[in-house]
């Protein structure tokens, strides 16, 4: 997803906030493995893509990561030998041995998925957020070469989109057809794609890198243009994140927020591990929240 | 007494061989530019003129590498031992594409980045910026992402990047090239500005000789990595012309080549002269194409509409037959529809609404690959057609997906005068070169219908004049040829019939004449001179026209 500037409160938050949010929700989700924790985290994200108008655009990808959830849903449960409640029992395979389908197994392949989904949904959040030209210039105080490769990083990905679609077609103009033969031949023909890609993509950094070093990039220290200002709004996200990340942490080293996927599974809806959740998921909201808030009261507008 | 100008840039004897090339890029260049001075650099496609750009610019032999030879002074001081930072801070340079340039997303970002590089203050930076956007108008574009502005903005924002570093030279290297008519217009009406309100000295290379050679103060022509000519505008081109070149504006090249010993630069002093020998006696122009009767119809359009995935309509109710065996020119603004037209023609895009019939069948039914041996597409890049080690590869490697005989390898060969190229890397070659191999690639199959997507973009004159003598050798071997263009003279040149798009609907249709006749926007340099006065419309008509009064006023 590339970000368009849509003149929204959440797109005017500090990077520090947005890249705090994002930053804290991946972490919670790598950290916890409890199915309601991940849940909640992928629900916080998708209020933030609801205010960002960009839950539709963000569909589509969670559309092409589909066929890794599916995997993941059908390799796990077919391969993991662990679980006890067995729903399944298939036949005997050499390498492998006999094919059980354990509701352990399926549940714990459903944990990861929504873990998948939820680090995704916290990356969508990002690239509709924040304008990448002020992640360059928070970091290109102190490392100006690294901001812009990353920069342009970002600047290349469409460019090499609208190339594929271009090479494509000149190439479906000489008579390659990129949907007959065998699965070799298609990749063959793909392959042209992808040697043509290279080169208009080398051509293109060239060209790029001559333009920056004409308008002196490199000649010596930066200084930079714009500057962040920090708000009241930032403050509120920075704490929130603080508050659900500590809350998740300890739940997690407590134990409160680790789940028993194996030898049976635990049950789901537990008090000690409901009460941290009660923190988490509002601290998270916050963005959501105030962008709300923000369309409603005037009030607010003026405070934040 | 006159005041003495002051040489602001002074190359003396500048040599110059990339690295890994075969011949010297630039061979004993001498060359002054003034303080405040307009110079325009022409000549053919690897003649040397970005290479003089960009050795002006300071990026010879700092970034490409290469072997040097020679002084290159700016301002009393050698660009060599200049820091990278006084370098940015003395020459600015524009490029051809403003895609390739631009690195931020959005314009006031854009514009700041080489201010950032250069380390100003924050205030100082917040002052150029206000300042630039201001002066060329792109003031209320400043928080617009780039991806959002048109060919002809984004170019604006580059040099708005360029003056903002505040150069003493301006060098810009066919900045107009990759822009529709009514961009490089504005575009280069920009640059007089700068020049004649700022004083900014401008290095302008460019081939559209028509709408910049009256701008300059002196024109240089490079040929070889030389300079050919050297001088004012009017006695550079009595110079090209005496050499038989054709790096001249039409109106100057119509009245060099009917005799006229000071030919004028632009269309209103052409016109002065016409009206004074309107009254002589002459004979009547044919006209391009006229007296050729109606063509049996190889493909129609019936009513299309199409409307891109997150984008406009690009056709609406769209309804057209293409005339075989003749050469017809497609015109049209940004936007129109023309490249969707002949997508719809190459079966690449199929219609929302409506028919689109080629050679008796409906596109919809066929598979657009199976399609590309009677039906050649070219789009406007010919880079994207090739990636092959060598041309000879890339015109074997069509000969397979086509299916067709090895000969026709040859036979295009020998058809396009391609032989010397043989084993050159296609991606090595001029825009020209890389144009023709890619047409090449494409007439292996044998095609009846030729679709070419402004095939003149970024080709000097010579190359135009050999790309429309080839289009003209094709439809002589039968070939229907429908070429895409805003280039308005080279269809007046080449084509027969021409068929005019406006809001993806089919505005006028007809033959050439008849298109063109009255038209203001649509019309060639030619025709504009000669609207009121007589229908002409080509180079050559107008030449005949003209010998025939002169001859008549000098025998009074």
């Amino acid at each position: 997803m590339i970000y368009r500037e849509k003149g929204l409160f959440l797109q005017t938050l500090h990077p520090a906030a947005t890249c705090a949010f994002t930053g804290g929700v991946v972490l919670l989700a790598l950290v916890i493995n409890h199915p309601l924790y991940l849940a909640a985290l992928l629900v916080v994200c998708l209020a933030a893509l609801a205010g960002l108008h960009a839950l539709r655009s963000g569909a589509g990808l969670f559309l092409f990561c589909l066929p890794v959830v599916v995997l993941l849903l059908l390799i796990n449960p077919l391969v993991a030998p662990h679980g006890t409640t067995v729903l399944w029992r298939g036949p005997f395979l050499p390498g492998l041995g006999s094919l059980t389908v354990s509701l352990e197994a399926v549940g714990f392949a459903c944990g990861m998925a929504l873990r998948l989904l939820a680090v995704l949904a916290a990356f969508l959040v990002y690239s509709a957020a924040l304008n990448p030209d002020r992640v360059f210039n928070l970091f290109a105080g102190r490392a100006p070469r690294a901001a812009v490769i990353f920069l342009l990083a970002l600047r290349v990905y469409p460019a090499l989109l609208r190339d594929y679609a271009r090479i494509r077609e000149a190439q479906t103009a000489r008579g390659v057809d990129f949907d007959a033969g065998s699965v070799v031949s298609r990749l063959a023909s793909r392959m042209l794609v992808a040697r043509g890609m290279l080169a208009t993509s080398l051509e293109r950094a060239l060209e790029i890198a001559e333009s920056m070093y004409a308008r002196g990039f490199g000649s010596g220290p930066r200084t930079v243009y714009f500057t962040e200002s920090w708000r009241p709004r930032d403050g509120l996200v920075l704490a929130g994140v603080l508050v659900a990340v500590t809350a998740g942490l300890l739940a997690s080293l407590s134990g409160r927020a680790v789940y028993n996927y194996y030898p049976v599974l635990d049950p789901v809806f537990r008090w000690e591990a409901l009460v941290p959740l009660g923190v988490l998921i509002p601290a998270l909201l916050t963005p959501a929240l105030l962008q709300w808030g923000w369309n409603r009261w005037l009030w607010l507008r003026s405070k934040i | 007494m006159g005041v003495e100008s002051l040489a602001l840039v002074e190359i003396e004897n500048l040599n110059y061989r990339y690295p890994g090339g075969r011949g010297p890029a630039l061979s004993g260049i001498n060359l002054r530019v003034d303080e405040g001075e307009f110079l325009l650099v022409i000549g053919p496609s690897g003649g040397g003129k970005s290479s003089l750009g960009r050795a002006l610019a300071g990026l010879l032999p700092r970034f490409h590498g290469g072997f040097f030879g020679g002084r290159l002074r700016c301002a009393g001081r050698d660009l060599g031992a200049l820091q990278p930072r006084e370098l940015a801070r003395t020459v600015g340079i524009v490029f051809q594409d403003p895609e390739k340039q631009l690195i931020a997303t959005t314009v006031e970002r854009e514009v700041a980045f080489g201010l950032e590089n250069l380390g100003l203050g924050r205030a100082e930076m917040r002052r150029r910026v206000a300042e630039v956007l201001d002066f060329l108008g792109l003031g209320h574009l400043r928080d617009s992402p780039v991806h959002t502005l048109s060919g002809g903005q984004q170019q604006k924002v580059c040099l708005a990047a360029a003056l903002a570093m505040r150069p003493r030279v301006l060098v810009l290297d066919e900045p107009t090239s990759q822009l529709d008519p009514g961009g490089a217009e504005d575009f280069l009406h920009t640059l007089r500005r700068l020049n004649e309100e700022l004083g900014t000295t401008i290095v302008l290379i460019e081939h559209r000789l028509e709408r910049c050679f009256h701008l300059a103060d002196r024109v240089v022509l490079l040929d070889g990595g030389k300079v050919l000519l050297d001088g004012p505008p009017a006695a550079v081109a009595r110079g090209a012309v005496a050499r038989g070149l054709p790096f001249v504006p039409a109106v100057t090249g119509v009245f060099a080549r009917a005799g006229f010993a000071e030919p004028p630069l632009t269309v209103r002093d052409g016109r002065r002269l016409l009206r004074a020998l309107e009254s002589a006696p002459g004979v009547s122009p044919g006209g391009a194409g006229a007296g050729s009767g109606p063509a049996a119809p190889v493909a129609a359009v019936k009513k299309v509409w199409y409307v891109y995935p997150d984008g406009p309509e690009a056709l609406r109710d769209c309804s057209w037959q293409v005339p075989g065996g003749r050469l017809v020119a497609v015109f049209g603004a940004n936007g129109a529809g023309k490249s969707t037209l002949l997508k719809h023609l190459a079966g690449l895009l199929r219609p929302n609404r409506g028919t689109v019939t080629v050679l008796g069948r409906d596109t919809r039914a066929q598979n657009p690959a199976r399609m590309a041996r009677r039906v050649a597409f070219l789009a406007q890049n010919p880079g994207d057609y090739l990636f092959g080690d060598t041309v000879a590869g890339e015109l074997k490697f069509s000969r397979r997906r086509l299916g067709v005989q090895p000969g026709a390898v040859e036979a295009v060969f020998r058809l396009l005068g391609l032989d010397r190229l043989r084993d050159a890397n296609p991606r090595d070659l001029s825009v020209g070169e890389r144009q023709l191999v890619a047409l090449g690639a494409l007439l292996v199959g044998g095609p009846e219908i030729l679709l070419l997507d402004e095939p003149t973009r970024g080709l000097d004159p010579a190359w135009k004049q050999r790309l429309g003598r080839t289009l003209k050798d094709l439809q002589a071997q039968g070939k229907t040829v429908v070429v895409a263009t805003h280039d308005i003279d080279f269809a007046a040149e080449w084509a027969e019939e021409a068929v005019v798009l406006s809001g993806g609907r089919v505005a006028g249709n007809g033959a050439l004449p008849e298109v063109l006749e009255g038209a203001l926007y649509y019309n060639s340099q030619v025709g504009r001179m000669f609207a009121g006065i007589a229908p002409v419309y080509t180079v050559p008509d107008a030449v005949r026209w003209l010998e025939a009064r002169h001859r008549a006023a000098a025998a009074r």
